[in-house]
């Protein structure tokens, strides 16, 4: 068990962080924590981490204590935090030394590597480097150790289409070599690409695990179907896994829960101008599948 | 430059380091050379500083016994009791309460606390840099006083008083270095060290020296540090040792303190 949580609770005064959340995280798996904005994701891996003390509850990383075990942890976790701060006077060489000395060393050849990979230029000063440059070198500073676990806290945000799919690579190669990766994000899509498990946190508690296969049999999309004559409501209404469904002259609206296929079957007795599906937002996917245990235990 | 926090946060005060030791030393060649002409008009200014009312003459850490026309009183007056510690303060009370409090706010510490480097080597290794950066700028203090005096070509002066003279303004800076950087240990944010710091600074100034004058009990001037700092007599009596122990004393407490409230608090909160 490379991350367990047993009843982790934190309250910031009387504001909710986290309550009760029980997480399990094996050893070589890239586990995603999802969620929106605000749910408690930075929270919780700031207790994994220590930097924040949890209300109640316990966690072990690695099979060490969270809080006693801190600074053993932290030689074999690589970390990006959710906002990422870095030294603007320092180059990202430099900054990667002071990481890479206060960690006692690494392998500056994997660290060139890294950069490369990830089409990086060490030399310039952090404040000149855009918002996605900043997050390469966040990422470079969490991988250049080789840990054993790492911890991402939403690692993508600013990353351009390219150096992301160049990050799912690592990630992947991560896993291969055994590294195990807790990634938050608040991104569906990008938790079904690339996570094994997925943890749904939603305002402070921890509402489901699941494997990413039974996620995506879940997964909810928007769909607005264009017809060249008026739409044809009636066929679509009594359709299974298809609600809201709203029409505006040539224009279907409709939501449609799991897959697409009796919705795209119907639509081809017809003439089908155009088809829109829109990549499905979290909250809808809480409110339809998780609404009630949300509620039961909020 | 990157082998530790020590060395790093060493390098991020280079800057000011330089404009520190430059201003500092330029200000005692200044006085030195403005000696000479003092020492001319001794009866005058002996006169007028006799003349000065009691409390003014308290606030500027004068008394009454001095002789101002003698280098060490001259020193005394214008740098040693109150001018060039509050110059020293200044700058330890705003690193003390940024090196913790700036990387908070700033929220670098997220990266520099994910390595496994404990909490309190982080305030011993920032700390050890103001000791370091505060003997860099007392050193060139003295390095000003001495070229000054032996470029106008004092004669009727100890080099070796005017060491001793410097070197103890650092048991009361490092003292308001360490009250601000306690401070950001145990709570977050630049602000109450900076407030407490300065504010404490001032205040427990005004208590030591105005305490004979308006008849402030002798206990609360002893709580002030600045009773044990006594700028005005140390080139006459030199370092008084208990001073100096119960200077660094509290010094050191308060940063154990700091590492006690740092290494028990939420971070980045």
């Amino acid at each position: 068990m490379i991350i367990q949580t047993e009843g982790l609770t934190k309250y910031y005064g009387k504001a909710r962080g986290i309550i009760d959340v029980d997480l399990l995280v094996m050893e070589g798996q890239i586990f995603g924590f999802l969620g929106p904005n605000g749910a408690g994701k930075s929270t919780t891996i700031r207790t994994l981490l220590d930097f924040i003390r949890p209300t109640r509850g316990r966690a072990t990383v690695l099979g060490l204590d969270s809080h006693r075990d801190m600074l053993k942890i932290h030689a074999r976790v690589g970390f990006v935090p959710g906002e990422l701060a870095l030294y603007p006077k320092l180059t990202g060489e430099q900054f990667l030394h002071y990481m890479a000395n206060l960690r006692g060393g690494v392998d500056w050849e994997f660290v060139r590597e890294l950069a490369d990979r990830l089409d990086f230029e060490l030399e310039r000063k952090i404040k000149s480097y855009s918002s996605g440059n900043k997050q390469k070198l966040g990422l470079i500073q969490a991988f250049m150790h080789k840990p054993e676990l790492l911890i991402l806290d939403e690692p993508t945000g600013g990353l351009d289409p390219l150096v992301r799919q160049e990050f799912y690579a690592l990630l992947k190669e991560a896993k291969q070599a055994g590294q195990t990766v807790f990634l938050s994000s608040h991104n569906l899509p990008e938790v079904e690409r690339v996570c094994d498990r997925v943890g749904i946190i939603r305002e402070g508690r921890l509402i489901a695990v699941e494997e990413v296969a039974a996620l995506k049999s879940k997964a909810l999309r928007h769909l607005v179907i264009v017809f060249d004559g008026p739409a044809p409501v009636q066929d679509f209404i009594n359709l299974p896994d298809v609600r809201d469904v709203s029409a505006v002259n040539s224009h279907l609206r409709c939501t449609v829960a799991g897959t697409l296929d009796a919705v795209v079957k119907q639509a081809a007795r017809h003439t089908v101008v155009n088809m829109i599906s829109e990549e499905p937002n979290l909250e809808d996917i809480f409110l339809t599948f998780y609404g009630k245990e949300a509620n039961h235990v909020s | 430059m990157f082998r530790n926090i020590f060395f790093k946060t060493l390098r991020d005060m280079r800057v000011s380091l330089f404009w520190w030791t430059l201003g500092m030393g330029l200000m005692s060649l200044y006085m030195m050379t403005f000696y000479p002409t003092i020492q001319e008009s001794s009866a005058e200014l002996q006169e007028y500083v006799d003349n000065l009312p009691d409390s003014m003459m308290a606030l500027f850490g004068g008394q009454d016994t001095i002789d101002v026309s003698s280098i060490e009183g001259f020193l005394s007056m214008e740098l040693f009791s109150f001018f060039y510690p509050f110059m020293t303060v200044v700058f330890a009370v705003m690193y003390g309460a940024g090196f913790i409090g700036r990387e908070e706010e700033d929220g670098t510490l997220d990266v520099l606390l994910c390595t496994p480097i404990p909490r309190w080597r982080v305030i011993l290794d920032k700390f050890a840099a103001l000791v370091v950066f505060t003997l860099g700028v007392l050193a060139a203090t003295y390095a000003g006083l001495i070229i000054g005096g032996v470029a106008v070509g004092i004669d009727d002066w100890d080099p070796g008083i005017l060491l001793v003279g410097t070197l103890n303004m650092l048991p009361i800076t490092l003292f308001f270095g360490a009250l601000a950087l306690c401070l950001t240990g145990i709570k977050g944010g630049r602000g109450l060290g900076l407030g407490v710091g300065f504010g404490f600074a001032a205040g427990s100034y005004l208590i030591f020296s105005l305490g004979e004058l308006a008849d402030i009990p002798r206990w609360l001037q002893q709580l002030s540090p600045w009773y044990y700092y006594r700028g005005i007599d140390v080139l006459y009596d030199g370092m008084q040792a208990g001073n100096v122990a119960l200077l660094l004393g509290l010094t050191a407490v308060l940063v154990a303190l700091g590492i006690w409230g740092f290494e028990r608090r939420d971070v980045g909160v």
